[in-house]
């Protein structure tokens, strides 16, 4: 059968027979209450980004110094534009980074990116209280929904650094929210919201391309059951070109900047690229291994929500998915803020990603954040659970303030864990120290794809910069280092490694002199010596 | 009364779950009481010589390498000894008993104490192993340990519970949540180890109370309060030495701050010091002079310092503050530094180079 979009399909008011579910709402949700959240919220983020900054803590991870020198060599660079957002990572953090990054304080303070965190876990907090609002939620209970996502200790954290996660969390909330609404007034407006907020998600991490497939998925089985293959298939073709734009996008980016539409995926840079290596070491234990990759993903949860409310969360949504107080395609859409479960596991099953635990092989922090993502879906099923019983909505709120309270007294949030101690946040301070007080003039050549962080510590002008994005600067000092690089940093394998000791260079074994021998990194000067480096002098 | 019963039970839930972590809270919150300290320690006896503590830190091949004969312990610990040491400190982990054992009875039989000046590896992650050491979990093993192998400890010997424990972290996410936990750790270092000294018969026998800690910790951490209940301060300082490869820093400059940094700790907390970590170069390579030049600028001005009753030179071998040479773990030959070292650590008599200090021998108070 041939099959036609006509915009019938698209534009169309929905005409029940009488079996849908329409949810009544149980509170005023005035502007009174939503300001009362903002400003709330708003405290809260301040106070606490306030607190990690002045532990200097807010850039623990190297990953978030990453994120701030991506948005800056946009406008600081030997090679300034557009194209320095790169590849790997998505790009929309870094878009927004650049409105104030090019500000020396900004950019120094770490500022420009956790202003993007904080103001996402502010909205994120109003979409979810919205959220509880549009499922009929009682007043106390979406309090203690929404105080469960504003009080909880890793997320209070992860608020104030300049990673992704705040954003993508708050996408989802929103996507969640814009779902739900289309879903019970049909409005065409509320879908492509939710087709906005899905975009967004795409272009700020990959876990929204997954949210993208569900939410087509979802919008295509609700519009299915009621109306019939023709316009489910019109409408999710409308929301996929909304909400996939952002993904096509990235591709049309990898193969005009990179001549590969798939260089994100496969590059030397790429997450695979990582995990690769860390395959060939025995550390991707969950590879191929289902029950594995479940158990480690519901740990990494449970250590970001806390025993009790992870505990709680899990009873909750047993019930939520057992209940009968929402039909199915509410469920459907409810369960968009569970999609990172899925991700997750099938990522890790797939070997795609990689997520260590302080009790688990090889007993050490990484990626420990992911487990974060479940706090939207956590915070409201235990709302929920407590729906109705005013007495249960304060014992939740108790609860809330009573794990965080633990945590905090316990020193045991994870997120800030894996960057003090784990592998997100390797040392590489020693060695920005040392440039700061030691090459105030001269080009340093460093792949900054190992070495971001430290370029951030050093306080150098980005331009002194020569790195992978510096253009012919890079491709010339990888050749003939001494034309520009008056230092050269490098470690055992990154690419400046690979190039110039693995290639035997001349220039750069007869010219350069060891200077600093750092935790991870060694740094040589230019002094034309003539002296051949010794192989104790290599790393 | 369904939803009545629903209530309840998820009312009751809500319940339990409160008790359960205001329970857990309040341990948590009590975990770290002090009021039964046990500080008491013994006498550091006067034996004539300024330096009452005559330490060498064997820390590199102790705690690093592996595979150290027996023949080449004896052999370092009679290198150690001929320098006029009283101490050596040891620095193999106690998960290593076997390996612990050979140094300290190598040492008891050439009569001198052992410093043991180490930490479980699962505190600070040595040895790839995970630093996932609570705490609580390293004081309740160190005490078993101590319980378990009373045949280790000899009169006058010195056991450090965790060698500079700031390094497994203070702050959020860290090991101690602030420095008051830090602080409080410290006591009970000593209250710990003094109790378990205690049940194997060794009460006030052994040291615990030298507690190596960071330069920086000294000054800006510990309170004269908190110095005085431990009795002295362990400092592990070194001034900074050039780290810029093939640059290095005048003697004077390095002994003057030496000195002006300790006075300054003395000054602030008023009980004696103990230097228990300094040598020279710990960055870089020297040449044999330079770095002899410097250990007798800087051991001339510590040595007519009244309040600092001790050194541990840091280290004997495998670094480049080494004062032996060595091939695969046999002495080649001592370094020109062995015999500064040794001339403070004795009387001067046997010392080969005169020192240029223009004062009488401070060396020797007999």
């Amino acid at each position: 059968m041939k099959f036609r979009i006509k915009a019938s399909h698209l534009f169309f008011s929905f005409n029940y027979a009488g079996e849908k579910q329409l949810l009544k709402t149980h509170f005023n949700l005035s502007s009174k209450l939503i300001w009362f959240f903002v400003i709330l919220a708003s405290i809260v983020s301040i106070g606490v980004w306030y607190y990690y900054f002045s532990q200097d803590l807010h850039l623990a991870y190297n990953d978030a110094r990453s994120h701030l020198n991506i948005g800056r060599r946009v406008v600081d660079n030997l090679n300034p534009g557009l194209s320095q957002i790169g590849s790997v990572w998505l790009p929309l953090f870094h878009l927004l980074e650049v409105v104030t990054i090019w500000n020396d304080f900004m950019y120094r303070t770490g500022l420009s990116g956790s202003i993007i965190s904080m103001v996402a876990y502010v909205v994120g907090s109003i979409y979810l209280l919205k959220l509880c609002h549009l499922l009929g939620m009682r007043k106390w209970s979406s309090l203690a929904a929404v105080t469960v996502y504003l009080f909880n200790p890793n997320l209070l954290f992860m608020q104030t650094t300049p990673m992704t996660e705040s954003l993508l969390i708050t996408t989802s909330i929103g996507a969640t929210f814009y779902l739900l609404k289309w879903q019970q007034g049909e409005k065409l407006f509320d879908l492509i919201l939710a087709a906005f907020f899905v975009m967004l998600s795409t272009l700020t991490r990959y876990d929204g391309w997954f949210l993208l497939a569900y939410a087509v998925a979802t919008i295509f089985l609700i519009i299915l059951k009621n109306y019939g293959k023709e316009k489910a298939i019109g409408l999710s073709v409308l929301f996929t070109t909304l909400a996939g734009f952002g993904v096509f996008l990235w591709f049309l980016w990898n193969q005009a900047i990179f001549g590969d539409f798939m260089y994100f995926a496969h590059s030397e840079f790429s997450a695979k690229a990582q995990q690769n290596v860390l395959e060939s070491e025995g550390r991707l234990l969950t590879k191929r291994n289902l029950p594995y990759s479940l158990y480690v993903y519901s740990l990494a949860v449970e250590h970001n929500l806390g025993v009790s409310i992870f505990v709680l969360s899990v009873i909750a949504t047993v019930a939520f998915l057992l209940s009968r107080r929402f039909s199915l395609e509410i469920k459907l859409v409810i369960l968009t803020l569970f999609v990172p479960f899925g991700f997750n596991i099938l990522a890790l099953f797939q070997g795609h990603s990689v997520l260590h635990l302080p009790e688990l092989f090889p007993y050490t922090w990484f990626n420990v954040r992911y487990g974060l993502m479940l706090l939207p879906a956590a915070a409201l099923v235990l709302g929920l659970l407590v729906d109705t019983r005013t007495i249960a909505s304060v014992l939740l709120i108790c609860t809330v303030f009573l794990q965080s309270g633990y945590m905090y007294a316990q020193n045991d949030i994870i997120t800030i864990q894996d960057g003090v101690q784990g592998a997100s946040g390797v040392f590489l301070n020693d060695v920005g120290d040392w440039l700061n007080g030691h090459a105030k003039s001269g080009l340093i050549l460093v792949a900054a794809s190992s070495h971001d962080a430290l370029i951030f510590r050093s306080g150098l002008p980005m331009k002194q910069f020569i790195h992978e994005g510096a253009d012919h600067y890079w491709r010339e000092s990888l050749d003939n280092p001494t034309r520009h690089a008056q230092w050269i940093i490098m470690h055992k394998g990154d690419l400046v490694y690979r190039n110039l000791v693995e290639e035997q260079n001349p220039d750069f074994l007869n010219n350069y002199t060891l200077r600093y021998k750092g935790q991870f990194s060694y740094v040589y000067e230019r002094t034309y010596s003539g002296i051949p480096l010794k192989s104790e002098e290599l790393q | 009364m369904k939803r009545k019963f629903e209530t309840i039970i998820i009312t009751g839930l809500f319940v339990v779950v409160i008790i359960y972590m205001t329970y857990l809270l309040v341990i948590r919150l009590n975990k770290y009481t002090t009021k039964d300290l046990n500080l008491s320690q013994p006498k550091i006896q006067a034996d004539g010589y300024h330096f009452r503590i005559r330490s060498i830190d064997t820390q590199v091949v102790s705690k690093h390498w592996a595979g150290v004969s027996a023949e080449m312990i004896k052999e370092q610990v009679s290198a150690i000894k001929s320098l006029g040491a009283n101490y050596v400190a040891i620095g193999t982990p106690y998960d290593e008993v076997d390996d612990m054992r050979m140094w300290v009875r190598e040492i008891h039989a050439q009569g001198m104490h052992v410093w043991f000046r180490s930490h479980w590896l699962e505190w600070e992650g040595d040895n790839n192993r995970p630093a996932i050491m609570t705490p609580d979990q390293y004081l309740e093993k160190t005490s078993q340990f101590i319980l378990d192998n009373r045949d280790l400890f000899a009169e006058g010997d010195a056991f450090t519970v965790a060698v500079e424990a700031e390094q497994a972290g203070v702050g959020p996410g860290k090991r101690f949540l602030n420095w008051e936990e830090y602080k409080q750790f410290l006591l009970l270092e000593i209250t710990v180890a003094n109790n378990s000294f205690k049940k194997i018969e060794m009460d006030r026998k052994i040291h615990t109370n030298w507690l190596s800690m960071n330069g920086w910790v000294a000054q800006n951490v510990i309170t004269p309060e908190l110095a005085k209940q431990i009795g002295l301060i362990t400092v592990d300082h070194f001034s900074p030495q050039s780290d810029t490869i093939g640059v290095f820093d005048s003697p004077d400059r390095i002994a003057k701050m030496m000195s002006s940094d300790l006075d300054s700790m003395y000054s602030r907390l008023n009980v004696p010091i103990f230097l228990g970590e300094w040598g020279y170069q710990i960055n870089q390579e020297s040449d044999e002079e330079h770095q002899k030049a410097v250990a007798e600028a800087v051991l001339s001005k510590l040595v007519v310092k009244q309040f600092l009753i001790g050194v541990n030179y840091w280290v004997h071998m495998g670094h480049y503050s080494r004062l032996f040479n060595d091939n695969g773990g046999m002495i080649t030959r001592e370094r020109s530094v062995a015999n500064t070292v040794r001339y403070f650590y004795t009387d001067g008599q046997s010392a080969i180079t005169p020192l240029t200090t223009t004062s009488p021998s401070p060396l020797r108070r007999r």
